[in-house]
C-alpha cells in the first residue's frame, strides 16, 4: 500500500517503512518548516515514520518518503512501571 | 472594533478598542513581532495574558510559556517569555508527526514530541522549586501510557520531572513528579490522583514541603516529602507530548494542547490565578473546552 491509497482513518494505523540507510538519511532532517523527522522502531524493530511526516514533507531532498511502502503500525510495548 | 493601531509617536503599538487605546505590553509585543502575528483577537488574548500574569506576580515565576497561537509550527515554537529562535530561549523543536492549527498543537500519538531544551538540572538550583502546566482540549485515554510533559532517567541515580493528565486505561490517575539534585539531599516523589477525563488545565507544583497536582485549579492530590538520597534532577531536556526517557522519546501523547508552561514553584493562589487567565485566554480565542 502507498500514500495515495490511504483514507483518513488509515493515518493512525499505518506508518512508512524505512530501510536502515533511509532512516540514517532522515535523522536531523526537516520535513516541513520547523518540523523534523523522528524515525522510530516498531514492535518488530522495523524503522518507520508517520504518515503525517510523509504527507507533509515539503523538503525537496526528502520527497522520496512519499513513496515509502506502508505497513500497519504495531508499537513497542513499554514497561508498566513509571 | 478591536484592531492593531499604527505605531504612535513613541514607537509603540497599541490595541484600539473604540475608546482609549491600550498600549501593548512590551513582552507581548516582542512575542507578536517574533511570530509575525497581527490578528487582533490573538493580539488581545496575548496582551491580556501577559498583563494578567504580571499583575498577579506570576510572570516572573515563568521560565517558558507556550501559548500555541498562530496556527503553524513556526508560530507555535516560540516561548512567550523569551521569543528568541534559539535552544537557549527554550524555543520548541517539533519532531515526528504533529498537526498545527488555530486550536493549538496536536501530536500524533505515534512519534510526535516537542523538545523544549529545558534541562531541569541546569535550570533549577537546590531551592528552585518547580511547576509545570498544560491545557488539553482532548479526552484520550489509551491502553498505552501517554505522557503529556516529561523527562525521566532511570539510570543511577534516577529522577523525573513530569506532568500528566491520565497515564492509561489501566492507571486512571494523573500526576506531577519533581526530583532535585541528590547532592542537596532533597528528592521528591510525585502526587497522583484519580481522573476520568483528560481535558482541562493541569498544573503541578512543588515547594520545600510538598508536591501538588491540580486540575482546573482544583487540588487533586498532594504529598509531603521524605528526604531520599536515591534520586536526582534529570540532566536531559523536557518534552511536550511525550516523555524523554534517557534522552529517547517514549509514551507519545495524542492530545491537542493549547497552552503549556515551565517555571518556578507556584502558590495555591498562583494556581487559581493562572487557571483563570488561561481559561480566559482560551475563551477569547474560541477554543475553550
Amino acid at each position: 500500500m502507498r500514500l495515495a491509497d490511504i483514507t483518513t482513518e488509515d493515518i493512525s494505523t499505518l506508518v512508512g517503512l524505512l530501510t536502515i540507510e533511509q532512516k540514517d538519511q532522515l535523522l536531523g532532517q526537516w520535513y516541513a518548516p520547523d518540523s523534523y523527522y523522528n524515525p522510530i522502531q516498531d514492535a518488530s524493530d522495523n524503522w518507520v515514520i508517520s504518515v503525517e511526516e510523509m504527507q507533509n514533507t515539503v523538503n525537496p531532498d526528502t520527497m522520496w518518503v512519499k513513496d515509502l511502502p506502508l505497513i500497519e503500525y504495531k508499537p513497542k510495548p513499554y514497561e508498566i512501571n513509571l | 472594533m478591536i484592531g492593531i493601531g499604527i505605531a504612535n509617536s513613541l514607537g509603540r503599538n497599541y490595541i484600539s478598542s473604540g475608546s482609549d487605546p491600550v498600549i501593548i505590553d512590551p513582552d507581548a509585543e516582542a512575542f507578536l513581532l517574533a511570530t509575525a502575528i497581527t490578528d487582533p483577537t490573538i493580539t488581545t488574548a496575548i496582551n491580556n495574558l501577559v498583563v494578567g500574569m504580571k499583575a498577579d506576580g506570576i510572570w516572573s515565576k515563568m521560565q517558558a510559556i507556550y501559548p500555541f497561537v498562530g496556527g503553524t509550527a513556526t508560530t507555535h515554537k516560540f516561548n512567550l517569555k523569551n521569543p528568541v529562535d534559539s535552544n537557549a530561549a527554550f524555543r520548541l523543536v517539533f519532531n515526528g508527526g504533529w498537526f498545527h492549527n488555530s486550536d493549538g498543537v496536536l501530536p500524533n500519538g505515534v512519534n510526535g514530541y516537542a523538545n523544549t531544551f529545558f534541562v531541569p538540572s541546569v535550570q533549577f538550583g537546590p531551592t528552585d522549586y518547580s511547576s509545570l502546566s498544560f491545557y488539553s482540549r482532548t479526552d484520550s485515554i489509551t491502553t498505552a501510557i501517554q505522557i503529556d510533559m516529561g523527562v525521566s532517567q532511570f539510570s543511577t541515580p534516577t529522577g523525573a520531572f513530569l506532568l500528566n493528565s491520565i497515564f492509561s486505561t489501566s492507571s486512571l490517575v494523573g500526576g506531577f513528579q519533581c526530583d532535585f539534585p541528590n547532592a542537596y539531599s532533597y528528592q521528591y516523589y510525585g502526587s497522583q490522583g484519580a481522573n476520568t477525563n483528560t481535558t482541562g488545565f493541569y498544573t503541578g507544583t512543588c515547594d520545600e514541603l510538598s508536591n501538588s497536582f491540580y486540575k482546573n485549579s482544583l487540588l487533586i492530590a498532594q504529598n509531603t516529602f521524605a528526604k531520599i538520597s536515591t534520586r536526582t534532577s534529570p540532566t536531559t531536556p523536557l518534552a511536550i507530548g511525550a516523555d524523554l526517557y534517557n534522552s529517547n522519546a517514549r509514551r507519545y501523547s495524542n492530545k491537542n494542547y493549547a497552552f503549556a508552561h515551565i517555571g518556578k514553584s507556584l502558590t495555591s493562589t498562583d494556581v487559581v490565578n493562572l487557571n483563570s487567565m488561561v481559561q480566559a485566554f482560551q475563551t477569547t480565542l474560541g477554543r475553550q473546552v
